[in-house]
């Protein structure tokens, strides 16, 4: 299960960490992107910003499920590719290494294969690990990867030739393990048909609206911009918001592009299955079964894709 | 670490001009007088009112010229920038996005075609220093009185640029033409060859604009609109106007025909 209100946190030893959960519920997103974050703070009168520099200059995240590594490497396309990058994210995702692990066990909302975004290794992290608490196997996958194990010999060492063999068999034994139910590259195809489609309204039906699939997504970057005025300074907030929400792409004046509910529940599968891939290069979502679990209505997303294939 | 790119520079409110009802055209300078400012016509700032906020803001001014932005009141930011007086401090952020390709327009007919407050991205192109052949802005407004720019058209006229007005509805003494937009196009005989059209308006406006423009023969790669979304970070990052795999703020507001043919329907119906 997804343990309950179970967070990355930092811990003075290894004893104080939970390694008996499928995943946590909250990813590493709540640290990376937080739910709510100062961008600045500007006199009221002369307009002059200032900043102050970030509180949380990011950490080492060990345990990550490749699911939620798979994630961060969305995160980063969205918020640091490109010609304009995220001042703090960036600040945070440069001090921080995702260290996956390899899950071994599966709750029934568990797709990350589907996605390819695991269960050995996703797209995304530093460096990924498979076994338990007496060996690991080690792969970097990633330039801070590799810098961070060559600079800790003394508990990283060159794997032997039957270490390599026990690793390739323990990664085709959990690969093995997992089903694999969705070919997303064919329903993600279909999905571009079906746009128009009057299924949208039944599939949509039940949703209402709560958002819950979208803060809890390891995925789900978007944000409002609010500013909180006190005094003779304001400071300007950002936090999460939800296509799921209904003022999300209302314009001032009304116009809104999408009223209804079920347009609005189109978008957000669209969103996480073509338009984020053909903006960013990169599959939105990472199938770790949150929203799934999670949906007081009992949506479960793998069902929506597969209404099409 | 690199810029921040939500900062805001401070603009300083010069010239405040009355265009309608609902309408202001504010002049902005930059407090910091170093301060280089370049927006292709079609690009927006984002402009912001102290404790308030930011709202995306086409560019009005041709480039090279002091920075101005029409502001119609329709929402909470724009309201509170109706009240700048002369000498206040605006945030600015920008430009952003990608303008009209006014170098494509060379030696071409260029039709401006613009509905309400539409039309303020078009006047910088009306007063850009551009090399079409012709230029010929086509404007329909809902009443005389909501007509943008109107002391200007004598200067624009003087420029060489044609105007052709309409409103839906007319007020007493408007000797001009009553109906919408499309009529005036319909009414032209033009070299559709070597034409380009560049539109903006509402939405309803810009569809029937558009079936207009390709029935008279016009190709979609010379249809331009601009389009407009809810957005709050202009740069790619918040997510609000993700529309079929094109960002409006980075890879629009301006758009080609055949671009926005292949965006959501929700956004835009062609």
């Amino acid at each position: 299960m997804v343990g309950k209100s179970s967070e990355f946190s930092k811990v003075a030893s290894f004893d104080e960490a939970r390694i008996d959960l499928v995943n946590v519920l909250r990813s590493p997103k709540f640290q990376l992107l937080p739910q709510t974050e100062e961008m600045f703070s500007y006199d009221l009168r002369s307009g002059e910003p200032s900043t102050k520099p970030p509180s949380d200059k990011g950490a080492i995240f060990l345990g990550v499920r490749p699911c939620d590594a798979s994630a961060v490497k969305v995160l980063d396309s969205v918020l640091l590719d490109g010609k304009f990058k995220d001042p703090s994210y960036l600040a945070r995702r440069q001090g921080s290494l995702i260290m996956s692990v390899a899950c071994e066990r599966f709750a029934p909302y568990c797709f990350c294969k589907d996605m390819g975004a695991g269960p050995v290794e996703g797209f995304g992290g530093d460096i990924s690990l498979i076994g338990d608490l007496d060996v690991f196997y080690v792969r970097p996958s990633s330039p801070q990867g590799i810098r961070f194990i060559d600079l800790h010999p003394d508990v990283f060492h060159t794997a032997s030739e039957a270490d390599s063999d026990s690793y390739i068999r323990k990664r085709s034994a959990i690969e093995g393990s997992m089903r694999s139910a969705l070919d997303i590259r064919s329903s993600a195809e279909k999905l571009k048909g079906a746009y128009d489609d009057p299924l949208w309204s039944r599939l949509s039906e039940t949703c209402i609206g709560c958002a819950m699939c979208s803060f809890f997504c390891p995925t789900c970057y978007c944000f409002d911009v609010l500013d909180y005025a006190k005094g003779r300074s304001c400071t300007r907030f950002r936090g999460w918001d939800s296509c799921s929400s209904c003022d999300f792409s209302r314009m001032a004046g009304g116009l809104d592009p999408r009223p209804m509910g079920d347009k609005r529940f189109r978008h957000r599968i669209f969103h996480k299955s073509l338009y984020v891939p053909q903006t960013f290069g990169v599959n939105a979502c990472v199938g770790c079964g949150r929203c799934v679990s999670l949906c007081p209505a009992n949506i479960d997303v793998r069902e929506v894709l597969r209404s099409w294939v | 670490m690199g810029v921040n790119p939500y900062l805001p520079i401070m603009g300083v409110v010069g010239e405040i001009r009355v265009e309608t009802e609902d309408t202001k055209t504010f002049t902005l300078k930059f407090l910091d007088p170093d301060k280089e400012f370049y927006a292709n016509p079609g690009q927006f700032i984002l402009v912001g009112a102290m404790g308030v906020g930011e709202a995306p803001i086409s560019v009005c001014s041709p480039p090279h010229r002091e920075l101005q932005i029409s502001v119609r009141r329709i929402g909470k930011v724009t309201s509170a920038l109706h009240e700048a007086r002369t000498g206040d401090v605006l945030h600015v952020r920008g430009p952003y996005g990608r303008g009209w390709p006014i170098d494509e327009a060379k030696g071409k007919e260029l039709l401006l075609i613009g509905g309400g407050i539409g039309l303020a991205p078009l006047r910088a192109v009306a007063l850009a220093d551009i090399e079409a052949r012709k230029v010929t802005v086509f404007y329909g407004s809902r009443t005389p009185s909501l007509l943008l720019f109107r002391e200007e058209y004598p200067a624009w006229e003087s420029r060489g640029v044609e105007l052709d007005l309409t409103v839906d509805k007319p007020e007493q003494g408007w000797p001009g033409k009553v109906g919408v937009v499309t009529k005036l196009l319909e009414q032209r005989t033009m070299d559709v060859e070597h034409s380009m059209a560049f539109v903006c308006g509402p939405p309803v406006m810009i569809k029937f604009t558009v079936r207009t423009l390709s029935s008279i023969g016009l190709k979609p790669d010379s249809i331009f609109v601009s389009l407009e979304s809810r957005m709050r970070c202009g740069i790619g990052k918040c997510g609000h106007c993700h529309f079929g795999g094109k960002l409006v703020c980075t890879d629009g507001p301006v758009f080609s025909l055949d671009e926005a043919k292949g965006l959501p329907k929700e956004l835009a119906q062609f």
